[in-house]
């Protein structure tokens, strides 16, 4: 029983951290859609921050713990979401997950550097970070107390309970009790209807990026007495709470709270129960504590993926990346391979020592293990964080073939009774390649997101439970291996080795090209671009994810067998899985698209360490900073976060100049032409192809809303032709016409939803054609969207809140509309169709707009329904606020406006009062017919006006 | 080049339909979005689909083509029972989409966007003979790339064959996807609005081809299309959707001339 007891009472202590972590995650991650890999990296930057105030310069716990939990992790979060997330938000996904790798290599090393360079430069920072001299928030020596059954509890583990309490309290508070959470639960719950009603969903970003780093931060600093300052350690521990984050379904905050508390108690439970119900191979291995989350992680995965079920065209489509080198000349394309394959070759044999042919033999070897992923990230467009294992699944399989005794004496297969290295290295690529496939199986179907983090736990349960039991690994030891030989000639030399090594490369590098160009390759190119047309053209995304991914193991265990050779013995750290994710870096760095990105990196992986190896050699500042060895992971993190949205890395720039080049040039010769053109008169001006629509009351100083040839679309397609209209302040105007005429286009440009490709947009007196949509909302215009412009997610009372900040408010809306009071405290979502529409409207009844916008208010409505929705437009235009409507059937419609436009195919084709319309004439624009629309009888506006004081807001 | 819209639908007796559909629901959550939908399209017949938003033309689309499984109700290909293949198999079984927003592969060239309607049918040693660009594997690319290059003259692409997709404008990706669609000649067509974004000049080349498939082939045709004047001169057949239901079938005169359907539209009561 007191086992038990202090093995939950202890869990519940870790269960705490994770909850902290798991919640900051779930917060940014509903934000910004962007998974923070890097969390573990902030909570230690702070912890080394804390510890160095408060043991380095002698500072109280208070104000050590104030300037890095309170002002230094804000600050970060304020500044990563200014440089780097809010770019990478709009980038693809697997872009956002190499750039918070990137942070995550990157930071704890910049943190680590800038430690060392004050010390070089007679600093006195303390640098014993080891378990026990690293102070918590509570006081050291930690007091202990013994409660009942035996249980011990110190003083820092009452402080990880109570600040989590107090956390969880805060974020309750913030969320659900001020206007600031309010307005971030909206966002999360409906973007696009926030930015209608005036949220601003970059600060909302930038808010739950500076929550979450906070959240980070503190976590962190109360990790410290529990750990140590290690920054690996810090990004396991961080990275277990992966499990709640998936258990809260990356979405309840709640859940993510809970689920990390339980986590902390599984795994102390696991671990301290393992003798009495798992093997004892398992049980006895070290890493099973540590592994438990991850393992738990990737059930969670599966669970998600199978309830989610299959969305039908819900993969995210990708555009392609222009590959710069189109159009250059084939032998252009070889020549810098050539050049460079020669020179290392001369370099080699001629030049270098033992020391440097060494490097450049490892860096060519390990430029074999990067083509895996030119194999799963550029062609694929998977990222997977387990290339690290399939190293090691091919370093032990070459290991365990040649270590073992055989009686044949077959010559060339086999070597004095054991089997050729050659031979084995392609048994241990098939090996590999095999492990990889029954991997890709069951994982091919996750997101992009959940594919990286599945395949990240399951490297880290390999690295912490398979490659830990002996009989796999061969003892702590690991595999040693001779040199190979082949037909009689051995391999010893790094010349030698160099060559074979490069070859290997050749013979890989020709595989992709062929992989790249085949049926294969096309099948996942197609995917990549649309999953769904893929299918519904007969090929199978599935199959050629499944192939790719094995192909890319396979490569990759191809170069762990290359590696156990080079680097023998070869051990169960000789690619821990932690490598893997700096290994990613680098390759993006240099560009993860190309065969000559991958040699390169392995190249700079391998002598870029040397490098500063040989920098003690050198004087002055750039030996104390070269010569770091924290310099090399800084400076591909960086890499990587700067060239995570560029495919083509460091080796598309040159080409991308040469490319940008080219396309100025042919821009300055196009303008010229043009200009010469417009001045021989060749080029007719535009002809306005629409009808302007004007309310009637509409003169200079009194319009509400103002379009003039505005035109938009989506990507290529050109929708709206150059709209023309004129809402006067106190104005109805009805857009009519069948569906596909450009209706919500017209909604959407309005609002700023989708831009304008020209044109101009005026609200009131102020030009709004390039304002984001929460200014224009901010600046009066109001838009309930097609099917309910509500936050289901909500409940009622909160709706209207957000446009309703005052109490008195509030009343006034229930008092129009009784049923809404009475459903208060219900999910908005959960209204019938009828009272959701007006749950939208209410807010203008009591703060009207300058101008309302409603798009097919009565789609789907019942008659009832509909009666109830146009009253509330009246009233809502009675109190002065001008209203475009737009509807596709017509009878509602023309009561209620005083003018009519007919929109079809993206123009206004008529415009007139309410009178003067035709059924006929509208009748044609929806079933098309003898009425030529082309040329209709514009209407001018009526003159008279109305001067009204404008409504306020 | 108008279909001559008073004579009687070719076929439309389900012995020789391609496609039929028998009480189709689709319900998300409470929402019925399709309600009972049957039709079936014989082959050779084009028909058009129409109906105001919301209606359930892009969910009936998915609902046919797989991407979408109905909750109730029954699809036949062929005569055989498809209403719970995937999209994968209908496709191999001889039905081909395009879809509303161009779905071209970006990635890929023209011709390889052609060529990816032919791969599925595999053979020379599969993707392992891929990896190390076998013989056999290669003559059969050869081979289809010779009716790649057919196609491609046939809808006017040989012009930009190498040209990747990503970078045609609309009216020439709309007629890769559907290049890519007939290069392996489909029993069953699904147009999902082919006409939108086009130029005049692109819908007429667009009606001709819908057109020539109609005249020269046994294959049956589905259109959804807002350009009511696209539909009414090329369909053989339309049928009227309203909020999940079929409240018209008929030729493109009788629907003309239909008051429920101008009521559907207008909203007249």
């Amino acid at each position: 029983m007191t086992t038990f007891l202090s093995l939950v009472v202890s869990g519940a202590v870790s269960g705490g951290i994770y909850a902290i972590m798991a919640s900051g995650l779930v917060l940014s991650y509903e934000a910004s859609g962007i998974f923070n890999f890097a969390q573990g990296a902030v909570a230690f930057a702070t912890a080394f921050l804390f510890f160095q105030l408060n043991t380095g310069q002698g500072w109280p716990i208070g104000w050590a713990a104030l300037l890095s939990i309170l002002v230094f992790a804000p600050v970060l979060g304020f500044l990563l979401d200014r440089i780097l997330l809010r770019r990478l938000a709009s980038a693809p996904v697997h872009a956002r997950i190499v750039g918070t790798i990137g942070l995550l290599v990157a930071l704890p090393n910049l943190v680590l550097f800038i430690a060392e360079q004050i010390n070089l430069r007679g600093g006195d920072l303390p640098s014993s970070t080891g378990l026990g001299t690293v102070p918590g928030l509570g006081p050291v020596p930690s007091t202990t107390w013994t409660l009942m059954h035996g249980v011990v509890l110190n003083s820092d583990q009452i402080i990880i309970f109570v600040v989590a309490a107090l956390s969880a309290l805060g974020l309750w508070v913030l969320l659900r009790r001020t206007r600031l959470g309010l307005q971030m639960r909206a966002d999360v719950d409906k973007r696009e209807l926030a930015g209608l009603r005036g949220i601003d969903s970059g600060r909302v970003s930038a808010i739950s990026w500076i929550l979450t780093m906070l959240l980070a931060g503190l976590a962190g600093v109360m990790l410290g007495p529990f750990i140590g300052l290690d920054d690996i350690t810090y990004t396991f521990v961080v990275l277990g709470c992966l499990a709640a984050v998936v258990f809260a379904g990356f979405r309840s905050l709640p859940f993510a709270f809970i689920g990390g508390l339980l986590l902390g108690i599984i795994q102390n439970l696991v671990a301290g129960y393992a003798d009495n119900f798992l093997p004892s191979f398992i049980a006895g291995v070290s890493g099973l504590r540590t592994a438990v989350p991850f393992l738990l992680t990737l059930v969670g995965l599966f669970v998600l993926a199978r309830r989610r079920g299959r969305a039908g065209g819900t993969a995210s489509n990708e555009a392609p990346q222009p590959d710069h080198r189109d159009g250059l000349p084939k032998w252009r394309r070889w020549l810098p391979w050539i050049i460079t394959v020669t020179a290392l070759i001369v370099y080699v044999q001629f030049i270098a020592d033992t020391f440097w042919s060494g490097l450049v033999l490892n860096g060519v070897v390990i430029g074999v293990v990067f083509l895996s992923f030119v194999v799963v990230t550029g062609i694929g467009g998977m990222v997977s964080l387990m290339q690290a294992t399939f190293v090691t699944v091919g370093g032990f399989a070459a290991g365990w073939l040649v270590k073992h005794q055989y009686s044949s004496t077959t010559p060339v297969l086999m070597d004095n009774g054991h089997l050729n290295f050659f031979v084995a290295a392609i048994l241990a690529t098939l090996f590999a390649a095999l492990i990889g496939a029954l991997v890709a199986i069951p994982v091919r179907r996750l997101g992009t997101l959940a594919f990286a983090l599945g395949t990240l736990s399951i490297a880290f349960i390999a690295d912490l439970l398979f490659f830990q039991i002996d009989s796999i690994r061969n003892g702590s030891l690991g595999y040693l291996m001779n040199s190979p030989k082949l037909f009689g000639f051995e391999f010893t030399s790094n010349q030698s080795l160099t060559m074979m090594a490069l070859v290997i490369f050749g013979i890989v590098t020709l595989v992709i090209h062929n992989l790249e160009v085949s049926a294969t390759g096309r099948a996942v190119f197609a995917a990549r671009s649309s999953d769904i047309a893929a299918r519904t053209t007969g090929l199978s995304p599935d199959r050629a994810k499944v192939i790719v991914f094995a192909v890319s193991a396979g490569i990759a265990g191809l170069g762990g067998a290359l590696y156990a050779v080079t680097n023998s013995p070869f051990t169960n750290t000789s690619a821990p899985a932690f490598v893997g994710l700096f290994w990613l870096a680098i390759v993006v760095t240099w560009g993860v698209r190309r065969p000559a990105g991958a040699l390169l990196a392995g190249l700079t992986f391998s002598v870029g360490s040397a490098v500063f190896v040989k920098a003690t050699d050198w004087n002055g500042v750039l030996k104390d900073i070269v010569g770091s060895s924290y310099f090399l992971p800084i400076l591909f993190g960086l890499g990587a976060i700067n060239l995570a949205k560029n495919p083509d890395g460091i080796l598309a720039l040159s080409a991308e100049q040469r490319a940008d080049k080219k396309r100025k040039r042919e821009a300055k010769k196009a303008a010229a032409l043009a200009k010469s053109a417009a001045a021989a008169g060749t080029v007719p001006a535009r002809v306005a192809t629409g009808v302007r629509a004007a309310t009637p009351g509409v003169a200079t100083g009194a319009e509400a809303l103002r379009l003039d040839d505005v035109r938009a679309g989506y990507g290529q397609i050109e929708v709206l032709h150059g709209i023309e209209l004129t809402l006067g302040t106190h104005g109805a105007l009805a857009v009519l016409g069948p569906n596909g005429a450009g209706k919500s286009t017209l909604c959407k440009a309005i609002a700023g939803q989708i831009m304008l490709s020209g044109g101009a947009v005026r609200v009131g007196d102020r030009d709004m054609s390039t304002a984001a949509t929460h200014q224009r909302a901010q600046a009066g215009l109001l838009v309930i969207p097609e099917s309910r412009g509500i936050f289901p997610g909500l409940t009622v009372e909160e709706n209207l809140a957000i446009r309703l900040t005052e109490q008195s408010e509030l009343e006034a809306a229930y008092a129009h509309f009784p049923i809404l009071k009475e459903r208060r405290k219900g999910a908005a979502g959960l209204l019938s169709g009828g009272e959701q529409q007006l749950l939208a409207l209410a807010p203008a009844l009591v703060r009207p707009p300058a101008v309302l916008i409603a798009d097919e208010p009565t789609l789907g409505l019942s008659p009832k329904a509909t009666e109830a929705v146009y009253e509330t437009l009246e009233e809502v235009r009675g109190l002065g606020c001008a209203v475009l409507l737009v509807e596709e059937r017509a009878t509602h419609a023309l009561n209620f406006a005083d003018t009519v436009a007919v929109m079809s195919l993206g123009r206004i084709t008529w415009a007139g009062t309410r009178d003067e319309v035709d059924s006929e004439r509208l009748a044609s624009a929806y079933l098309g017919g003898d009425i030529d629309l082309t040329e209709p009888p514009a209407l001018e506006p009526t003159p008279p006006v109305v001067p009204l004081t404008p409504p306020d807001d | 080049m108008n279909v001559d819209t008073t004579s009687d639908p070719i076929g439309g007796g389900t012995a020789t339909a391609v496609l039929t559909l028998e009480g189709i629901v689709v319900r998300f959550g409470g929402v019925t979005a399709v309600d009972g939908v049957s039709f079936s399209v014989a082959a050779g017949e084009v028909l058009g689909l129409i109906g105001p938003n919301g209606a359930g033309k892009t969910t009936l689309f998915d609902v046919i083509s797989g991407v979408r499984f109905p909750s109730a109700g029954r699809v036949t290909l062929a005569g055989k029972d498809v209403t719970r293949t995937s999209p994968i198999r209908r496709a191999r079984a001889g039905m081909r989409r395009t879809y509303q927003q161009v779905q071209t592969f970006g990635w890929l060239s023209v011709s390889d966007n052609v060529l990816a309607g032919l791969d599925w049918q595999g053979g020379g040693g599969g993707a392992i003979a891929d990896l190390v660009a076998f013989p056999t594997r290669k003559r059969r690319e050869r081979e289809r790339r010779q009716r790649v290059d057919e196609v491609l003259e046939l809808c006017g692409l040989t012009g930009v064959a190498g040209t990747p997709t990503a970078a045609l404008p609309i009216g020439l990706a709309r007629m890769v996807e559907l290049a890519r669609a007939i290069v392996d000649p489909p029993t069953l067509l699904l147009l999902d609005e082919p006409n939108s974004g086009l130029g005049e000049d692109e819908g007429r080349a667009l009606a001709a081809q819908v057109q020539r498939i109609a005249n020269e082939t046994s294959c049956a045709m589905v259109l959804v299309e807002h350009d009511v004047d696209f539909i009414m001169s090329n369909c053989h057949r339309i049928v009227v959707l309203q909020t999940g239901s079929v409240l018209a079938e008929g030729t493109p005169a009788e629907i003309q001339g239909n008051a429920a359907v101008r009521n559907a539209y207008l909203g007249d009561s």
